[in-house]
């Protein structure tokens, strides 16, 4: 348990530092003027209009109290105003533009993940028993192929082959996607599934790879310990000792692994969904980007950390579950 | 009609180009209730028999001849299935190493219970029965145990959970392959009695892999000597250690350091290595390495011959024991250069203590600071050219000593002063001028080499390190130094991994004799070796000491190699030094109840000898982090009474120079005075 605490205290120290950096990098990047310039629009005459509105939205005070109230806003679950969006007339918030844009992203990365893991672990394990022969080395080519094409390029081949040649699948996500609620979402999912079928396994394919691969690796040092030969000598089936001595040790190492892979695959599902029409945040946030509006940029990048964050809290809580050496503080 | 009868049993590992018979034609029976030792150096095929047997060898291995009859079945030409119902059931195993041999992430009962599930046991009587087995192995609370992992056992526990789960469906014949050898002797002792005991009280056979000249003498009815795969010689256990008859035993038991043998003797070694297995042998397979060895040797093999029981395959028989220092010229040291009486000065350590901090609670504030108390309070001195041994069981604090004693760790009190150190320096500047007065030499000759540097590059890193003269006179002194160990002058250019055991110490004793520095500290430096081995690597070390009047700090845990090489010798027990003196004394008249305990706990390779032990040091080790109050040794101590747990024992004497800390030492002491600066305190 104190292990677990220990992780969740660095990881809230992870999530300040991130905060902080994605806080001042834009903000010493965009003068106030500039911003208000942004919202107000070019045609106003003289600047005062523009060192009013900056003033008001308080752009004139020293960076610390902007962070200050920044992150204070952030506590409270108000991301600030989302300047491309606003003009003279109404504001809008970050937490508009954002909307369910983050829960669906979540859906799509964890979704894939999870059953990478799954399909990663029986091919991993499959191969190490296999090892150097044609089963073995027919599987690393398949997965090397995997493992080394580009996220764009596996979701062009996908569109291409199975959307438009044999019609599996759509090329996009329907934009009435972006007006499900998250409650409403995975209903929406279920309904339309053969619209979400190609993002799901772009991401599936683009992590599957190193999973498994690493899964192998991990079998195959499993399966020299001293301990799978115990087993066998006590008289176990093949079965018996994979999967009660096997299958275990061979799967904690893979949980920290799919913690560490996750900011890649949070970046490889951004292409998907730029590619797929994905009304997520990885769209979002290339549009905001290309726009400027800086407030929607940092708090995707913080929801981001996030989930990276909580993902690697995550793999630490099953590892622990999995390992008594772990749960119970050994020193190893 | 035999329990197990082995007949010309051949066993082969097919390798990428080559294949290597590792047992060839090898037969022996073992009786029901028996115990046979098999004996051999790395490499014999000892542990293959042993895997030939559970048909458990690796998958480049195969049985490629003879056959296994066991209890009217041959076990080669069964199927797998059938062979699985034998496994765990009717043969069972213990491994080597019960660190890596359970299970991490399974509980020992868990573990245990399996064995008895899978051959058909019931479900609701597994428990029950694990429980049973590991009362039978005299597993301390064995209840709690049950619920435990494997990582919160120490190494002689973890052995008697593999032993337990052996035993749990009652095995007629049980393959111990090399039970002990990962373990302290004092474990060892425990845990070979409680096997001894089990094999009394279930009658099952036991077949006992093991390089231990020692273990075998004091267990074993019978001896297999098994040398490059074959059966060099095989009889009842006290004629193969008295009237041994093959030149190969002899040799064997000679290379042994024994623990009552005078040091002046110099050890026999045989020289070379074992024959490569993957190429075609003509002859007797020793015939390289043999002193008796003819033309007839060379040529076509001995076959087995020898009376009924005991038989040997030699053309030209020894009888018994070589005499030592008799037949082979400049066996005897000379003496007198090993008088110890009058040395000057060299390093004296005083009052060192060393603690290692552990993680301990500090998100919550006032949280208790743990700390492993590796070395408390030590002193000691050692003059020049004098040999100090340090023995001890593993964890107490002889490793740390030598390390803070090279510079590898700073002392968290204490001091330690060398004879002839430069004033006047700091920092990396002190660090570099003190590696010039002492070297390490390590205990592991595969990992202490970077694989990736030459030879040459290796040993003349430290003269690099001394910014000492100039390339050309370093190549100079690296092949003077290959010369001074016995490596061939084209060692130079190659690398670690071409190199064997040995010779891989012998470039490691180089490098540390590279700066041609007053003291060695050498860190169990034999203890990865094979006896032939560690006999030519403790031969060497003493010439060069001679030589160059070296001094040594000689760390073992094997009494019996500290006792062939030390001058004077150190028992440390948790961090404390209890008892200090000359080799001879300290072996020969222990005054600390722990030096005899171990002393006792050694097995020696003597049949006769070795059934008369009866002190046995019981339990384990505390733990360091709460060391036991007073004298730290009296939760083990059969004399201990309440002031060794009020009091720290103080130093006393026993003769001039042997000073023990006990309250009740097992000789007559005269209590000395902590100010007397000629005395090395404790």
């Amino acid at each position: 348990m104190r292990y677990l605490l220990r992780r969740f205290v660095q990881g809230i120290f992870i999530l300040l530092g991130v905060s902080m950096i994605t806080f001042f990098l834009p903000t010493l990047y965009f003068s106030p003027l500039a911003l208000a310039i942004q919202v107000l629009g070019h045609n106003r005459t003289g600047s005062t209009a523009y060192h009013i509105w900056a003033t008001q939205h308080g752009l004139y005070r020293p960076i610390y109290e902007r962070y200050w109230s920044w992150l204070d806003g952030v506590l409270h679950g108000n991301f600030g105003i989302s300047y491309t969006n606003s003009n003279r007339y109404h504001t809008v918030t970050v937490n508009e533009v954002l909307g369910g844009n983050i829960w669906r992203s979540v859906w799509l990365v964890t979704i894939p993940t999870i059953a990478s893991i799954l399909i990663a672990i029986p091919i991993g394990l499959t191969q190490a028993m296999r090892r150097n022969k044609p089963y073995d080395h027919i599987m690393t080519t398949g997965v090397y192929v995997l493992y080394s094409t580009p996220a764009v390029l596996v979701c062009i081949l996908l569109a291409f082959y199975f959307a438009i040649k044999l019609h599996i699948g759509t090329v996009g996500v329907n934009p009435l996607a972006q007006q499900q609620s998250p409650s409403q979402f995975p209903g929406f999912m279920l309904h339309n599934w053969t619209q979400f079928l190609l993002p799901f396994a772009a991401i599936l394919f683009l992590s599957i790879g190193g999973l498994s691969r690493y899964m192998r690796g991990s079998a195959l040092d499993t399966l020299v310990q001293d301990y799978v030969r115990t087993a066998r000598a006590k008289g176990a089936s093949p079965a018996r000792v994979l999967f009660r001595h096997v299958l275990r040790p061979s799967v904690i190492p893979l949980l920290q692994i799919v913690g560490l892979t996750l900011p890649a695959i949070i970046g490889g599902a951004l292409i998907v969904e730029d590619i797929f029409n994905f009304p997520g945040m990885g769209l979002l946030a290339v549009q905001s980007v290309e726009m400027g509006d800086f407030n929607t940029v940092l708090a995707i990048t913080l929801f981001t950390a996030v989930l990276t964050v909580v993902g690697n809290l995550l793999a630490d809580v099953l590892t622990a579950a999995a390992d008594p050496r772990i749960r119970l503080g050994a020193r190893i | 009609m035999s329990l197990l009868r082995v007949s010309n049993l051949q066993t082969t590992y097919s390798m990428r180009t080559t294949s290597v018979r590792a047992v060839d034609d090898v037969s022996f029976d073992i009786e029901a209730g028996e115990c046979l030792g098999i004996v051999g150096e790395s490499g014999c095929g000892k542990t293959t028999i042993g895997m030939s047997l559970m048909r458990l060898l690796s998958a480049n291995g195969h049985i490629t001849g003879g056959e296994i009859d066991f209890d009217g079945r041959d076990l080669v030409s069964i199927s797998e299935h059938q062979m699985r119902k034998v496994r765990g059931n009717a043969i069972a195993l213990v491994p080597q190493d019960p660190m890596t041999s359970l299970n991490p992430v399974t509980r020992i009962g868990t573990q245990i219970a399996e064995g008895f599930r899978i051959h058909g046991g019931s479900k609701a009587r597994a428990m029950t029965r694990a429980l049973e087995t590991l009362r039978m192995v005299e597993m301390p609370n064995p209840e709690e145990r049950l619920r435990q992992f494997p990582f919160e056992l120490s190494g002689g526990l973890r052995q008697r959970v593999m032993i337990a789960m052996a035993l749990v469906n009652e095995p007629k014949l049980l393959i111990a392959d090399e039970p002990t050898t990962a373990l302290d002797v004092t474990i060892q002792a425990q845990i070979l009695d409680v096997l001894d005991g089990l094999r009394e009280k279930l009658g099952m056979a036991i077949m006992l892999i093991t390089h231990d000249m020692g273990v075998i003498a004091g267990r074993t009815d019978r001896v297999v000597v098994m040398y490059a795969g074959r059966k060099a010689e095989e009889g009842p256990t006290t004629p193969i250690f008295k009237q041994m008859r093959h030149p190969y035993t002899r040799a064997l038991l000679s290379s042994v350091p024994s623990i009552d043998a005078e040091h002046t003797e110099r050890l026999l070694t045989i020289p070379g290595l074992p024959p490569d297995l993957s190429k075609e042998i003509v002859g007797c397979r020793f015939a390289p390495r043999c002193r008796f060895a003819t033309d007839e040797c060379t040529a076509v093999e001995p076959q087995l011959g020898g009376d009924d029981g005991h038989v040997y395959a030699c053309y030209h028989p020894v009888d018994g024991p070589e005499l030592i220092g008799a037949s082979v010229a400049g066996l005897t040291k000379d003496d007198d250069v090993r008088d110890s009486a009058t040395r000057e000065s060299l390093l004296t350590v005083t009052n060192l203590v060393k603690d290692f901090p552990i993680k301990s609670k500090r998100l919550v504030p006032g949280g208790e600071h743990l700390a492993v108390s590796a070395v408390a309070n030590v002193s000691f001195e050692i003059g020049q050219g004098e040999t100090f041994g340090l023995v001890g069981e593993s964890g107490c604090g002889k490793t740390t000593i030598g390390r803070l004693v090279v510079g590898l760790e700073t002392p968290t009190s204490g001091s330690i002063v060398f004879a002839g150190r430069p004033e006047g320096l700091s920092g990396h500047k002190a660090k570099v001028a003190d590696a010039k007065l002492r070297q390490m030499m390590f205990q592991d000759p595969y990992a202490s080499l970077n694989p990736r540097k030459r030879i040459r590059d290796i040993i003349a890193e430290p003269l690099e390190i001394q910014a000492e003269g100039t390339n050309k006179t370093r190549f100079a002194r690296v092949l003077e130094l290959l010369g001074e160990v016995g490596l061939p002058a084209d060692a130079v250019d190659r690398y670690p991994h071409e190199f064997s055991g040995g010779q891989r110490q012998r470039v490691g004793f180089a490098r540390a004799l590279a700066v041609r520095p007053k003291m060695v500290i050498a860190d169990e430096p034999v203890s990865a070796l094979d006896v032939s081995i560690q006999a030519q690597i403790l031969n060497l070390m003493e010439d060069l000491r001679d030589e160059h009047g070296l001094s040594y700090i000689f760390i073992s845990h094997d009494l019996a190699v500290v006792r062939h090489i030390a001058d004077r010798i150190g028992v440390m027990y948790l961090g404390r030094l209890v008892e200090v003196g000359p080799a001879k004394q300290v072996f020969s008249e222990p005054a600390h109840h722990y030096t005899q305990g171990l002393l006792d706990a050694v097995p020696i390779a003597d049949p006769v000898l070795a059934k008369t032990r009866k002190n046995k040091i019981t339990g384990e080790l505390p733990s360091a982090i709460h060391p036991p109050s007073g004298c730290r040794f009296r939760t083990r101590c059969p004399a201990a009474t309440e002031v060794c747990a009020a009091e720290v024992p103080p130093p006393s004497e026993v003769s001039s120079g042997h000073i023990v800390a006990c309250h009740h030492p097992l000789r007559t002491t005269v209590a000395i005075e902590a100010t007397t600066a000629s005395v090395p305190l404790l």
